[in-house]
């Protein structure tokens, strides 16, 4: 229908109207009136669908037309929406998961971890271990605990099953109570009789799976460390999101004749309590923080020690498990890092942050250009809402196809998130309805928010101002979009600055002297329920008889490799409390091997038979902290230490080495002759023929050790891996760095290209006026590099701040060098420069005919 | 043989007999009138429009009219074609009406 047949029908309506209005009255004349318009109501109704389809099409054809005529536009701008989305992807994908820890526990607002902080004279150590009488005391006792159990976790057992020999990781000993707590689900077995006997274990399906294949297990033997299990139940395999790893677990029973298992002050064991509903666990924590004082008060007042008892929600665990700013000791897996999680989610924020204000800035600058065609519209009769929706349309078009790409990329990508974080994620998480969803909205309403600068500003235009050819076409918001560009060199900038600082510190760290020689040192653990106490001088001389070992020695853990603490005294002076101190045992020769330096003293010596009997080696800070200024005034006096707290004189001072990274501080350490600990052998070999060295060493062990599995590690990478949590940080830099600065240098790509065509006629002018290309280049890209340098005044002190707060973690640690800002600085000058001189050379070598020809 | 709705053959015999002003409003009134129903103008133009396609019968707009706030009429006539259409279709029922006619008196 034609606006013609319109008109007509209106004629028609309206004559009959007077007509009705002369003859039958007004009221009548109006009903009809009323009653004949909404009749048509249909007809117009499928009318408008009729044409809005077809503009509809239009539209699309025009978009996608559009989008292909400029395909470096619409790349840059899906390229860099598809970085930002497919980072916070990837990231929020770990975040979830981290944050999720343990919270698949039923009631796991209820159970809780019991920790133990105790307060020595000069130190305060805080404990994941708690005594073993803790559990059923509490149990018993106090009415509000539902339940309460015990769990204890051994590394390094040997498993054997026929010919099937491997060392397992995650064993633990437990209360069946335990599974109640945790609701580990039984597949096989009943909860009250599976660990009733000391013998009894429970194995998961993994480890069922792995000795005994399709059979049963249950009823079945396992031997761990040489001793012989039951199989009485068989357990789900533990959930990847857990603190405590479980894949073998034995009886409690098999512990309890130990004589620390009933006593209040050692701890061993972890603690588990979960509470009735309604329980305030603050008031149980005040009710029960003094437990020990029931027990113990004696003992505790006389050693000067107060033991303060308190709890930890089960999923706080992994993400937080401080007390009084302190990380606990002895957790059953390394702790999640909280700060890192902060830095990543901030990440991946600010990726989508700069992608999506790239999206908006390309998109409004490429509008810019399509005045015409809104004008054109206009004139043929398009209305301003349709032009708002074409424009909202397109981009959140664009978006949506970002978003699917993104997507794709993602699931591309699960694989390197999982070698990088360590755990399995799958294509299930991605879609995970609170992570997906998430994503649909920020995408639609990014596609939104970009669309709708161009879409209210550019139906605005007046058509004929549009046609007119007018040059005076001025896009608003020029100053909006410096910001955006200034924040995301900024951005970048900060990055980029973090990425130097971080590496230069790892560097820092790994080059750093030690103390001791960590080069060319292969190490031997010697586990799965093998003792070298006895014959741990032949073992070596045995080794050394192959002219590429040029040295060996035995020591309970090589340094990185974590050691124990052990409460010490200083008896030879009366009154003394306790201190907690970290022990190490070794032989004669670990000194000289390791050419660590005496301050004072001597070694251990083989000549010396008291030495056996009793001897202890102390470090610089161990002497500071009982008190003596110089380690020539230790020397001679007696302490008592270690696992049997024998009291023996001090033989001799070491400097200070870092037997832990050096994120910390040396703390004192206290070493001792015992051959009982002996748990690792060291062999300092020569740099060539490394593999046959190896081969040899293997057939050896063999003859030695028939029933184990040769292992070996060299000292230096082991001792490295301290670092693993900063080299984490450093890759997730360096990409991410390089992936903002994509962004940026996409934007000002963008925009540059933007400038050159709204300056094209200037530009004309200029020429025609006698400027020459190299003073135009100069005044195109003036404009964009100060963006640059200011982006740089603002980066710097955000740089600075965050990285010397990150390096304040760090007991040795590197200066700030201004050096790295300015190399930061240039580097990101020198890509814009690179970005924007494409178009700046284009602009300034038009022909200037050419570019003003239509004025 | 062109065969008629009972609808345009009504529409085209009002045309017919309205003469030389034949548009929306008169041609609405007189259905009206005389199938004593009132017919909404859509209900008009629809099968008037239809007629057109068909080509019975043509339209042209007169000059804009004062009472109807300056708009034009639509008048329509009917074509040669439309003339032929109606005779087809009197025909027809002609024909068919006798024999029904001698069916329904040998029943009675």
């Amino acid at each position: 229908m034609s606006d013609y047949t319109a008109s007509v029908l209106l004629g028609d309506l309206e004559e009959e109207f007077f007509y009705l209005a002369k003859h039958k009255g007004k009221t009548f004349a109006a009903w009809w009136y009323r009653k004949n318009a909404l009749q048509s109501f249909p007809r117009v109704i499928s009318h408008l669908a009729y044409w809005g389809i077809t503009m509809f099409k239009n539209y699309f054809k025009i978009g996608i037309r559009n989008l292909l005529k400029q395909k470096g536009y619409s790349f840059i701008n899906v390229a860099g929406l598809v970085i930002g989305l497919t980072s916070c992807m990837l990231i929020s994908l770990f975040v979830n998961y981290e944050l999720g820890y343990d919270k698949h526990h039923h009631d796991y607002e209820r159970i809780f971890r019991i920790g133990l902080d105790i307060q020595a004279k000069s130190s305060n150590p805080i404990f994941s271990y708690t005594t073993a009488m803790l559990a059923p005391t509490l149990k018993d006792e106090y009415p509000e605990v539902e339940n309460a159990a015990r769990s204890l976790t051994s590394r390094n057992i040997l498993v054997r099953k026929d010919d099937k020999i491997f060392y397992e990781n995650n064993f633990m000993f437990a209360d069946s109570e335990l599974l109640k707590i945790l609701n580990i689900p039984l597949l096989k077995g009943n909860l009250d009789d599976i660990l009733n006997s000391p013998q009894s274990i429970v194995i998961t399906e993994d480890i069922a799976e792995k000795y005994f294949g399709t059979h049963n297990p249950v009823g079945q033997t396992l031997t761990i460390n040489n001793r012989d299990y039951e199989i009485t139940g068989l357990a789900a395999n533990a959930p990847g999101a857990t603190h405590l790893k479980y894949q073998i677990i034995g009886s409690m029973k098999r512990l309890e004749n130990a004589e620390w298992f009933t006593t209040w002050g050692y701890s061993q064991v972890y603690t588990y309590v979960k509470l009735k509903k309604g329980t305030d666990p603050a008031a149980f924590e005040a009710k029960i923080s003094k437990i020990a004082d029931n027990y113990i008060k004696e003992e505790l007042e006389a050693d000067g020690y107060v033991f303060t008892y308190f709890i930890q929600n089960v999923a706080d665990l992994h993400r937080n498990s401080y007390y009084n700013g302190q990380p606990l000791r002895f957790e059953p897996e390394p702790i999640g890092n909280y700060d890192s999680l902060i830095i990543f989610s901030v990440i991946g924020i600010v990726m989508l942050v700069i992608a999506s204000i790239n999206f908006m800035n390309l998109t409004t600058a490429r509008s810019a250009n399509r005045a015409k065609e809104v004008g054109m519209r206009k004139v043929i009769g398009g209305k301003r809402i349709q032009l708002i929706l074409q424009f909202l349309g397109e981009s959140a078009t664009l978006s949506i196809i970002a978003f699917i790409i993104s997507i794709v990329c993602t699931i591309i990508l699960l694989p390197i998130l999982t070698e990088f974080t360590g755990t399995q994620f799958s294509i299930a998480d991605l879609f995970g309805t609170y992570n997906f969803s998430t994503f649909v909205t920020l995408t639609i309403i990014m596609g939104f928010l970009a669309g709708s600068y161009p879409a209210f500003v550019l139906s605005g235009f007046k058509p004929i101002n549009v046609l007119r050819g007018s040059s005076s076409l001025k896009i608003k918001g020029k100053l909006f979009r410096r910001v955006l560009v200034v924040g995301q060199f900024a951005v970048s900038i900060i990055l980029i600055i973090g990425t130097i600082t971080a590496y230069r510190q790892i560097r820092f760290m790994t080059n750093q002297n030690l103390g001791f020689e960590k080069e060319q040192k292969l190490v031997i653990p010697i586990r799965g329920g093998i003792s070298i106490s006895e014959n741990f001088e032949t073992i070596k001389a045995e080794f050394l008889t192959n002219p590429s070992i040029t040295g060996a020695t035995a020591a309970s853990n090589v340094p990185g490799h974590g050691v124990g603490t052990w409460s010490t005294r200083l008896t030879s002076k009366p009154g003394e409390r306790d201190q907690v101190m970290f022990c190490s045992y070794f032989d004669f020769d670990f000194i000289d091997e390791y050419k660590i330096d005496l301050l004072a003293g001597r070694n251990f010596s083989r000549e010396r038979s008291t030495d056996v009997e009793g001897a202890y080696i102390v470090n610089e800070a161990a002497v500071k902290a009982f008190g003596f200024n110089s380690a020539d005034e230790i020397i001679g006096e007696r302490i008592a230490s270690g696992y049997n707290q024998r009291e023996s004189e001090v033989i001799g001072v070491t400097k200070n080495f870092h037997y832990m990274g050096l994120q910390k501080e040396v703390d004192p350490l206290v070493m001792e002759f015992s051959p009982s600990q002996l748990r690792t052998i060291t062999l300092t070999t020569k740099a060539q023929s490394l593999s046959n060295i190896i081969e040899y060493l293997e057939s050896k062990w063999h003859e030695m050790f028939p029933q184990n599995p040769f292992e070996y590690f060299f000292l230096d990478e082991s001792f490295d891996r301290q670092y693993k949590k900063e080299l984490q940080l450093e890759s997730m830099f360096t990409i991410f760095s390089f992936l903002a600065l994509l962004i940026a240098c996409m934007g000002l790509l963008g925009l540059s290209s933007f400038a050159a065509v709204q300056r094209t006629k200037e530009i004309g002018i200029r020429k025609v006026l006698g400027a020459s290309v190299n003073s135009i280049l100069k005044s195109f890209s003036k404009e964009f590099l100060m963006l640059v340098i200011f982006a740089n005044v603002i980066a710097w002190p955000i740089a600075w701040y965050l990285s010397n707060s990150w390096l304040q973690d760090f007991a040795y640690r590197i200066d700030l060098s201004i050096g790295v800002f300015i190399l930061a600085g240039i580097f990101t000058f020198i890509l814009a420069i690179i970005a924007i001189s494409h178009h700046a050379y284009k602009a300034a070598n038009t022909n200037p005919v050419d570019s003003l020809k239509y004025e | 043989m062109k065969l008629l709705s009972s609808l345009e053959e009504i529409l085209l015999l009002t045309i017919l007999s309205l003469g030389k002003n034949a548009y929306g409003v008169t041609i609405r009134r007189k259905v009206s009138e005389v199938t004593e129903k009132d017919w909404s103008i859509g209900a008009i133009y629809d099968p008037l429009y239809r007629l057109e396609e068909k080509g019975y019968v043509r339209s042209e707009l007169s000059d804009p009219v004062a009472e109807r706030g300056g708009r034009s009429k639509r008048l329509f006539f009917v074509t040669t074609e439309g003339e032929e259409a109606l005779r087809d279709h009197q025909k027809v029922r002609n024909e068919l009406n006798s024999g029904a006619a001698g069916f329904i008196f040998n029943e009675s």
